[in-house]
């Protein structure tokens, strides 16, 4: 009790601070004026009385020192003392506080822009109520989207049927809810009364999902698992963001009727605006939609009930106090025990890999991390550049501060004589940086968020309203500032030590003569770092630079020169597998009569649109392919004039063409890559194969070889790939899936046109013969077939960018530093250098001279910087395309331009120092 | 005894100890601030009776509680020492 009142005390006497000062100074003389009475009755003079009175207190201000240390915090108080006497120091030199700011709020901005995305995309849990008791069941993402489940080689389960899903939410009363969601994102057509159909995000989720998520609706209501039931009426969740940008908050939204993939559905209410879904994802879902309508919106395609179809992921609340362990084990069982009740899991080769089935249950409070996982290396490795530039960034100020450290050699020395103690004099000159850290950090802040934002825009270019956000949250001030004070420290505590060693009698005794030898070694480690991390950086920007420029303008096998991709949704626009022989027909010749158009090729998907198919291949004579066996083939359905349209040459036998109709034997085309897959060393012209297994045996025969092309993966070879016509149909399969399968290759998605014109041009000519076909068909999107080869290269881009900016920016750091210490010692030597030249060294002895000394420097950072480059470089191997991480070119180029660099900030100052007068050095010291 | 300023007690301190106790007298200050942080005293500016101003410390009921705690401990800690001293050292 009592050191809590003396706290609280204390604490008020260090605010009031100035007052109980006065107080204590009217305490003593009044005191000294007793004492002096005393004496003065007793007989002295009064000026004796004075002086004895003095004499018999003792130390006035020993004894006010001693009464301001016990009655304050010592600590605080000296703090205080220290940042006005910082900020006196700063305010006497504004160009030194300056730059040291800038670049601090360079190197502390580029961290915390960085840190934003990783605290935004990787540590950020979902806007849900507690999120810590959410399990999902699995914990990969790369089976995305519609799969059997059974893809993985040791049975590792994560992606659902929706019948999977009924039975596991029945039998495992351990989950509160178990709620699930669409593995991957689809666009619907939307339309509100008589206006153009719009294409958004929308996602298929359980009726129980807004209250497994304690999310309720920001106005109107969310749905349930009653609007979530075989004849339901169809409903949907707008999200707040859309019911903003699309209809201005019209509350006359809710309770209307929209029209989604040319169904009428009901928006029930609208999500809360921090609710951006299930994930983090550049473009979150503007509806969601309750997985009984599903069959609704995908008519002939749709999966809800086919119990191998798995598109969904699960996320659950689990019940306070169950055990992971043992429920995992349990679901395991569950699981296995139903596949084998089911008579599609029982075919198709599926039995054997049954036994292996289990599932890992892992935390989701972040929700679906698919992005997480896809960038977390990105994102580390950004990181780690922008340390590197903050290390230069440090050494750089560092160097500043030890040059001002010489310059105050007097003064610390004047200090240090005069009994000044050292600890004391580094506590003030580390208070100094490290409020130069924090106005730095301070100032980086606004760097930050410009980055951020701009980063954002970057990586994700086609995002509607991201769920990251770019604001600073607290924990990322929390992080500036945390940052703002290590780099203050590690940036002033080197100079703190050297300019507080300084010996006072050396520097008292000439300025001149001592040159600060001792600071100069430090100095030239400093730069020597520099140049070490500039060229790790410069490395890593030349390896990823090559690794884009690899990836960009590879050779995706195609001919991309005047072609263009148009997307579009038959589904969204209310076509039924009967009318779409007719839609096709009527797509080709209305967009044939394009003026300008040389071909139009219609596809179920178009090269690196993010589409794709795989099929297995069974070829008739072979033994049926085991379990682990691959026999997958890319499938892709196209119209006759696709390969010239997409400019993908058939180099062996023919493409598709009028001829091969419904009626005609059914023909399909394969790329090299499937002919050395499955027909190595054998002509695969006239061999069959089919790809429903024993169903449908052999049905197509290989007409035709066209060139390699890279349909998916940018970074891998050419997939094995084959084509069937779209209008070929086989209509004897008798297996659902099957039947199911085979509707769905006949939706296409692409319209690939080799075009001579401007693309606005096209644009509106396309809108035109669209409208002709049908008015419900809405333009998804309309780019060059280039642009969409690369497009998705944006991360990457960023990173090459980004590193390059980095790299350009310690660089021009380290030049600065060289540049500064160059000069510092040309100037300290000009009485040394003026000699020589009086003694016959001409301009250039001299220039060499200090060029010498610059380039040992940089050299001792190569030397360092080398190995180091080369480790990163090998740390950063899987992010590189066909670049060996010991790559000779791109270490050449950074020792090049970092040579050069130091050369043009060595040879200022060395020119500089040849035009010295011999007579006027010799003089003037 | 009632208030006293800084000069009295240190006086009365030396008279006390019969000028074997002889305080710097600003040593005092910081006893005093540490007592009065602690609520013990109260200090409150007065004249003497010759008319000078001086500060006035005088004992608060919390501090004649601690006196009481605090002297009990003394004698209770002189008392152990005078016997440790009277039967290990005779």
């Amino acid at each position: 009790m009592r050191y809590l009142r003396r706290l609280l005390s204390k604490w008020r006497s260090f605010f009031r601070n100035d007052q109980v000062e006065a107080e204590l100074e009217r305490e003593i003389s009044a005191h000294l004026a007793l004492i002096e009475e005393d004496f003065l009755r007793s007989g002295m003079t009064a000026d004796e009385a004075h002086r004895a009175a003095r004499r018999a207190y003792g130390g006035v201000e020993q004894a006010k020192q001693m009464h301001r240390d016990e009655r304050s915090i010592l600590w605080l108080e000296q703090l205080a003392r220290d940042t006005r006497y910082a900020i006196r120091q700063l305010r006497k030199s504004p160009g030194f506080a300056i730059t040291v700011i800038l670049t601090m709020a360079f190197g502390i901005g580029a961290n915390t822009a960085i840190f934003t995305l990783v605290h935004a995309i990787l540590m950020k849990s979902l806007p849900v109520s507690d999120a810590k008791s959410l399990y999902r069941i699995g914990d990969r993402y790369d089976d995305c989207c519609f799969t059997n489940g059974l893809e993985h080689e040791n049975g590792d389960f994560d992606i659902f049927s929706y019948e999977n899903y009924r039975h596991l939410r029945e039998s495992t009363p351990e989950f509160e809810q178990l709620a699930a969601m669409q593995a991957d994102q689809a666009l619907f057509s939307v339309r509100r009364g008589q206006s153009t159909a719009q294409t958004k995000p929308g996602e298929y989720v359980s009726g129980n999902y807004f209250s497994t998520f304690g999310v309720g609706a920001f106005a109107g209501r969310v749905f349930t698992d009653a609007n979530d039931r075989a004849g339901a009426s169809p409903v949907v969740v707008m999200s707040y963001q859309t019911w903003q940008a699309d209809y201005a908050g019209d509350p006359s939204v809710i309770g209307a009727t929209l029209y989604l993939q040319s169904q009428p559905v009901t928006v029930v209410g609208v999500a809360p605006p921090v609710f951006y879904g299930d994930r983090i994802s550049a473009n979150p879902p503007a509806l969601w939609i309750p997985l009984s309508s599903e069959p609704l919106l995908s008519q002939a395609n749709s999966i809800l009930h086919q119990p191998v179809a798995c598109w969904l992921y699960l996320i659950g609340r689990i019940r306070p106090g169950t055990a992971i362990g043992p429920l995992q084990q349990k679901i395991s069982t569950n699981l296995r025990q139903w596949l084998l009740t089911q008579d599609e899991y029982l075919s198709h080769g599926f039995p054997a890999l049954i036994p292996k089935v289990h599932v890992v249950l892992t935390p989701a409070g972040a929700g679906i991390q698919g992005l997480q996982q896809r960038t977390d290396k990105k994102l580390y490795l950004l990181l780690s550049i922008s340390a590197l530039v903050l290390l230069v960034a440090c050494a750089n100020v560092a160097n500043l501060m030890l040059a001002r450290g010489v310059k105050r050699k007097i003064e610390i020395s004047v200090r240090l004589a005069l009994g000044s103690a050292r600890s004391g004099l580094i506590r003030q000159m580390l208070t100094e940086s490290v409020l130069l850290g924090c106005l730095g950090g301070l100032a980086g802040l606004a760097v930050a968020y410009a980055g951020t934002r701009m980063i954002l825009a970057l990586a994700f270019p086609d995002s509607l309203h991201s769920a990251i956000d770019a604001t600073p949250s607290l924990s990322v001030l929390g992080f500036a500032f945390l940052l703002s004070l290590v780099t203050g420290i590690v940036f002033g505590i080197m100079p703190a030590w050297v300019t507080s060693h300084a010996d006072p009698a050396e520097a008292l005794r000439g300025v001149n003569r001592s040159t600060g030898e001792r600071a100069s070694l430090p100095q030239k480690s400093m730069i020597a770092f520099q140049a070490a991390f500039s060229l790790v950086l410069l490395v890593g920007a030349g390896l990823l630079t090559k690794s884009l420029n690899n990836m960009e303008h590879q050779d995706f096998g195609l001919q991309t020169a005047n072609r263009y991709v148009l997307h579009l949704d038959p589904l969204g626009a209310g076509y039924r597998p009967e009318r779409l022989a007719a839609l096709h027909q009527a797509l080709e010749v209305q967009f044939a009569a394009i003026p300008g158009m040389q071909n139009v090729g219609l596809a179920m998907y178009s090269p690196r649109d993010g589409n794709s198919w795989t099929d297995g291949v069974f070829i008739p004579g072979r033994p049926e392919p085991g379990p682990n066996d691959d026999n997958d083939g890319l499938l892709d359905r196209v119209s006759p004039n696709f390969f010239a349209a997409v400019g993908e040459p058939v180099i062996r036998g023919r493409g598709f063409n009028q001829g091969d109709t419904a009626d005609s034997p059914f023909v399909a085309v394969v790329n090299q890559a499937f002919a050395k897959k499955f027909f190595p060393n054998e002509d695969p012209i006239g061999r069959h194969f089919g790809i429903y297994e024993r169903e449908d045996i052999g049905a197509y025969e290989i007409v035709g070889v066209a060139a390699n092309a890279k349909y998916t993966e940018p970074r891998a070879e050419a997939k094995a790939m084959f084509f069937e016509p779209l209008s070929q149909w086989q209509h004897n399969l008798k297996d659902p899936i099957f039947v199911n399968l085979e509707t769905q290759t006949h939706y296409i998605t692409s319209i690939v046109m080799e075009f001579h014109g401007t693309q606005q041009n096209l644009e509106v000519a396309v809108r035109r013969a669209l409208a002709n076909v049908d008015p419900n068909f809405a333009v998804i999107n309309l780019r060059s077939l280039d642009f969409q080869l690369a497009g998705n290269f944006s991360q990457e881009r960023l990173i090459a960018r980004l590193t390059t900016l980095f790299g350009l920016l310690a660089l021009l750091l380290t030049s600065i530093g060289l540049y500064g210490i160059t000069a510092y010692q040309t100037n300290e030597r000009t009485r040394e250098i003026g000699l020589r030249m009086a003694f016959g060294a001409d301009r250039n002895r001299v220039v060499g001279l200090v060029m010498r000394g610059a380039f040992v420097q940089v050299a001792v950072g190569l030397a360092l910087g080398i190995p180091i480059a080369m480790a990163g470089a090998h740390v950063i191997a899987s992010q590189l395309y066909l670049v060996k991480s010991y790559d000779p070119l791109s270490l050449l180029v950074a020792v090049v331009v970092l040579s050069v660099a130091a050369a043009i900030a060595g040879l200022v100052p060395a020119r500089r120092a040849a035009s010295i007068d011999p007579m006027q050095a010799l003089r003037n010291q | 005894m009632g208030a006293q300023h800084a000069y009295q007690i240190a006086t009365r301190l030396q008279q006390v100890s019969e000028r074997l106790l002889n305080l710097n007298q600003g040593t005092l200050y910081p006893a005093l601030v540490r007592l009065e942080q602690y609520g013990w005293i109260k200090g409150t500016w007065g004249r003497t009776e010759s008319n000078r101003e001086a500060k006035y410390y005088a004992i608060t009921k919390a501090g004649e509680k601690a006196l009481n705690q605090e002297t009990m401990r003394w004698r209770r800690m002189a008392g152990l020492v005078e016997r440790l001293l009277v039967e290990d050292f005779q």
